[in-house]
């Protein structure tokens, strides 16, 4: 149902530069589960590292800073091309908003989340956002998804039903 | 009865803070869709968001820290691998960071946003096979965090 939904969200109607980026995020939400690996482990007292999430969250984006850093001075010579982003977001409220506000809450919520809740019980929850993000380039982007409300159901059943923590009634 | 009780444990406090976390995490999309719409550099970008947070991040980390340290917790566990454990987490983060920017670069946000939020049968696989999260409902978590 995910495979099925993750194919028809994206429409009748799409060209190879749809599924180049759909295959992009695809591949970004892989890699990100692993990451929620290693967030797990960090903050595990018990048999990870048992930082205080607040404090392991924050020194992961210190270090996503400094590798995307290092990458961009690699590839161009210089780190300073994200000193005008950084204006534009400055002088726009919205952006501060939602970029630098919502980030950190995001981060910090998410890290929280993870001290009590399991990894696929967390996620499951965070993958709520499928249809958040759909609506989302609709309402903020003008974008068509009249052709993508079925796929996009289809999607968040197959996310809720691989997902959703489910116990077993205990036995009597 | 499986659903109501799946329901239930979805309302508990971390389940709320994931909901909320989802909220957030879209606006922050939302914003970086907005920049990548006008910048073009997927790269550039992602470093001015990351530094801004990190920015914003440091007082309310330095008070959090602060204040869970005089209470006797330990910063880290020594002898655990944190340093590479963060390494890790670096390398697969940048990856998948640029990876997502470039696709919001170049992709419909109705689109490229719920295909990001599809990492669910990989955390899956990782959850039960790789970090042996077969028990789900464990309490020892929070009472060792509080």
């Amino acid at each position: 149902m995910v495979v099925a939904g993750a194919l028809l969200i994206q429409g009748f109607d799409y060209t190879a530069a749809d599924l180049y980026s759909s295959l992009l995020a695809l591949g970004a939400a892989t890699v990100f589960a692993v990451v929620g690996r290693f967030e797990r482990y960090g903050i595990n007292p018990i048999n990870g590292a048992g930082m205080i999430p607040s404090a392991f969250a924050y020194a992961c984006g210190v270090l996503a800073t400094v590798g995307v850093a290092c990458i961009l001075y690699a590839k161009t010579g210089t780190i300073y091309t994200a000193v005008p982003i950084i204006e534009h977001i400055l002088t726009v409220p919205h952006l501060v908003l939602f970029v630098a506000v919502a980030g950190v809450a995001a981060n910090w919520l998410n890290m929280a989340a993870l001290v009590d809740g399991e990894i696929v019980e967390v996620s499951a929850m965070l993958r709520l956002g499928v249809l958040a993000t759909m609506f989302s380039g609709w309402w903020f982007f003008g974008e068509d998804i009249s052709d993508r409300l079925h796929g996009g159901a289809v999607l968040f059943a197959g996310v809720l039903l691989v997902t959703l923590p489910l116990r077993r009634a205990a036995k009597k | 009865m499986r659903l109501t009780e799946s329901f239930s444990r979805a309302v508990r406090w971390w389940g709320t803070l994931a909901l909320i976390a989802v909220v957030f995490r879209t606006m922050q999309q939302i914003g970086a869709k907005d920049l990548v719409g006008v910048h073009q550099d997927s790269l550039s970008v992602l470093l001015a968001v990351d530094a801004l947070i990190v920015v914003l991040f440091t007082p309310l980390v330095v008070v959090d820290v602060l204040r869970k340290l005089r209470a006797g917790r330990r910063l880290w566990h020594p002898g655990h691998g944190v340093g590479r454990n963060l390494l890790k987490w670096m390398a697969f983060d940048v990856l998948a960071s640029l990876m997502f920017y470039e696709a919001l670069r170049v992709g419909e946000f109705s689109v490229v946003g719920p295909l990001r939020q599809t990492g669910t049968v990989a955390a899956f696989v990782i959850s039960y096979y790789w970090a042996k999260e077969k028990k789900i409902g464990s309490k020892n978590w929070r009472v060792r965090l509080w």
